[in-house]
């Protein structure tokens, strides 16, 4: 069940409401029945996959507390992260090379248990004993579908309190803002940009050369409104239940370098890599001074490229950010060498790298875009002028794609840039609207603007 | 080894590294106040302070550090 469907908050509503009704522990395995009926309605076989990933992680982790000695710790460790690893690779070869259906979240199911495996063999205190608890930590049905990637300790605590606290009407009306936020990013911006994106997708070669850059422009900003979309709607759901789950976006688009771009986008991902590949590995090769630090951004970035699909797009989009991020980051480490602060030098500056990083982006994005390799090169070529472009311009456009077009690349540009000054025009807003009004407004605006057949989120393939 | 004089001698490969020569170290600093701090110059300050006092730390260990003034603990427990 998608979480764009109106039947999804049809049940929702009653379900949270149940949650609160219980109290203690009935909540955590109330949750948990609940996180597994929603997997089983996706698929039964697969749900006996996630409840077999989890008890193998759950014994793993309590053998790795138990164990005295650093040799048993690390064997127990590798072998959990080794079995996770397996169950992931397996899926995503069978999915690009045999074409099988991944089953629902297990990119993002598999990294929350490869992060509580580390975690344990980090610290012993990390364990977590109680197996309703954390059993609901890889199933909790919010953060399934897409993500966002949880760390196991804020979970366990923030699962642990709610199951001890009335319920919290200031976290409900969060959620309800989150969802309605994230539903009007998805349906009517992000939705809108992906019926133009696949009208000129059809033959791409046949459109001009301003349709076709603003196309590839559209890539980016439709992947952002969808996913960042889709986070908000997650969190929101998440704090229906009383889990504060972390932010998957912060501004991207404000990034002056790709270095930057990165920790701003996916950061759930992103933070993941950066804690359990990234340090560890350049610890490892701290000896190797720069070319260690090349080497491990290059893995990074190909690590990050590959969890979307072991394809050669997903390939070629990972070590192009990889040769993009060790450029920078050489840059900005010289940079700094030789005296320079953050955030220092003249606006220009700082604008001319945002623009380049977007440009630098969004032509990345033709790659995670495409099908096919050969596709994404096509048109590559074509955004570059290398090859012709066709003589379909703007008129032979429908006026009703067109424009609306426009005004959402515009919405999620702003979005995506931190919506400067939204904060005091909401406080306007709150003076002459009453909330009723402004929930009722959104709601209006999503039955009546949604597209037909929308719904279908981009990360949810992952 | 005391903390003041390990703060000492801290504060010239913190300043070096983090590009800021008015940075003040003291044990409650954490990577969040400092704006050069990040996952790349973090591995620069692990490198630089292992090479001042001859010492070589694990991932475990650098793991766990929450600021300086655990720092200062492991730099003292592993020069012992």
């Amino acid at each position: 069940m998608s979480f764009t469907s109106p039947l999804f908050y049809v049940v929702l509503v009653p379900a949270a409401a149940a949650f609160y009704l219980l109290s203690g522990r009935w909540r955590a395995i109330y949750l948990l029945a609940l996180s597994y009926g929603f997997y089983a309605l996706s698929s039964r076989i697969y749900l006996v996959l996630l409840i077999l990933a989890s008890a193998g992680v759950y014994a793993i982790g309590l053998a790795i507390a138990k164990s005295v000695s650093e040799r048993t710790k690390q064997a127990y460790m590798a072998l959990g992260v080794a079995l996770i690893v397996g169950i992931i690779i397996i899926f995503k070869a069978a999915g690009a090379w045999r074409g099988l259906l991944l089953p629902l979240g297990v990119s993002y199911y598999s990294f929350k248990l490869i992060s509580y495996l580390i975690e344990v063999y980090w610290d012993d205190e990390s364990v977590e004993r109680d197996p309703i608890v954390f059993f609901l930590f890889p199933a909790f049905f919010p953060q399934i579908v897409s993500g966002p990637i949880q760390r196991p300790e804020p979970f366990f605590t923030q699962m642990r309190e709610v199951m001890g606290r009335r319920l919290d009407a200031d976290q409900l009306e969060t959620g309800c803002r989150l969802i309605l936020g994230g539903l009007m990013m998805k349906l009517l911006v992000g939705d809108r940009l992906a019926a133009f994106i696949n009208l000129i997708d059809t033959s791409h070669t046949d459109y001009s050369y301003s349709i076709m850059l603003t196309t590839a422009t559209c890539y980016l900003l439709q992947l952002y409104a969808d996913f960042a979309g889709y986070t908000n709607i997650a969190l929101g759901i998440g704090q229906l239940f009383g889990i504060e789950g972390p932010p998957n976006f912060r501004a991207p688009f404000t990034s002056v370098n790709v270095q930057e771009f990165w920790r701003r986008w996916h950061m759930s991902l992103t933070s993941w890599v950066t804690d359990y590949l990234f340090t560890p590995l350049s610890m490892s090769l701290r000896g190797l001074g720069q070319v260690g630090l090349v080497l491990c951004i290059m893995l990074n970035m190909l690590i990050i490229g590959l969890w979307h699909g072991l394809t050669l797009d997903f390939l070629v989009f990972g070590l192009s950010q990889g040769i993009l991020v060790s450029i920078t980051a050489l840059i900005v480490m010289s940079r700094r060498r030789a005296g320079a602060k953050p955030a220092s030098g003249p606006r220009w500056l700082a604008v001319a790298g945002m623009i380049l990083t977007f440009a630098l982006m969004t032509l990345s994005t033709i790659f995670w875009h495409s099908p096919t390799l050969g596709e994404a090169t096509s048109i590559l070529k074509q955004v570059l002028a290398i090859s012709p472009s066709g003589s379909i311009g703007w008129s032979e456009v429908p006026a009703s794609l067109t424009i609306p077009v426009w005004i959402c690349m515009a919405v999620a540009l702003f979005v995506g840039a931190g919506a400067p000054g939204a904060t005091r025009l909401v406080a306007r807003i709150d003076t002459v609207a009453p909330e009723w009004l402004q929930y009722g407004v959104c709601l209006f605006l999503l039955s009546v603007l949604s597209t037909a057949g929308s719904g279908r989120f981009v990360y949810g393939q992952f | 080894m005391d903390n003041n004089e390990i703060v000492g001698r801290l504060t010239p490969i913190f300043r070096d590294v983090f590009n800021d020569n008015t940075l003040v170290v003291t044990e409650g600093l954490t990577a969040a106040t400092v704006a050069t701090w990040d996952s790349l110059s973090n591995i620069n300050m692990i490198v630089a302070v292992e090479k001042a006092f001859g010492v070589k730390f694990s991932i475990k260990d650098v793991r766990n550090l929450k600021n300086v003034g655990e720092l200062l603990e492991l730099i003292k427990r592993k020069a012992a």
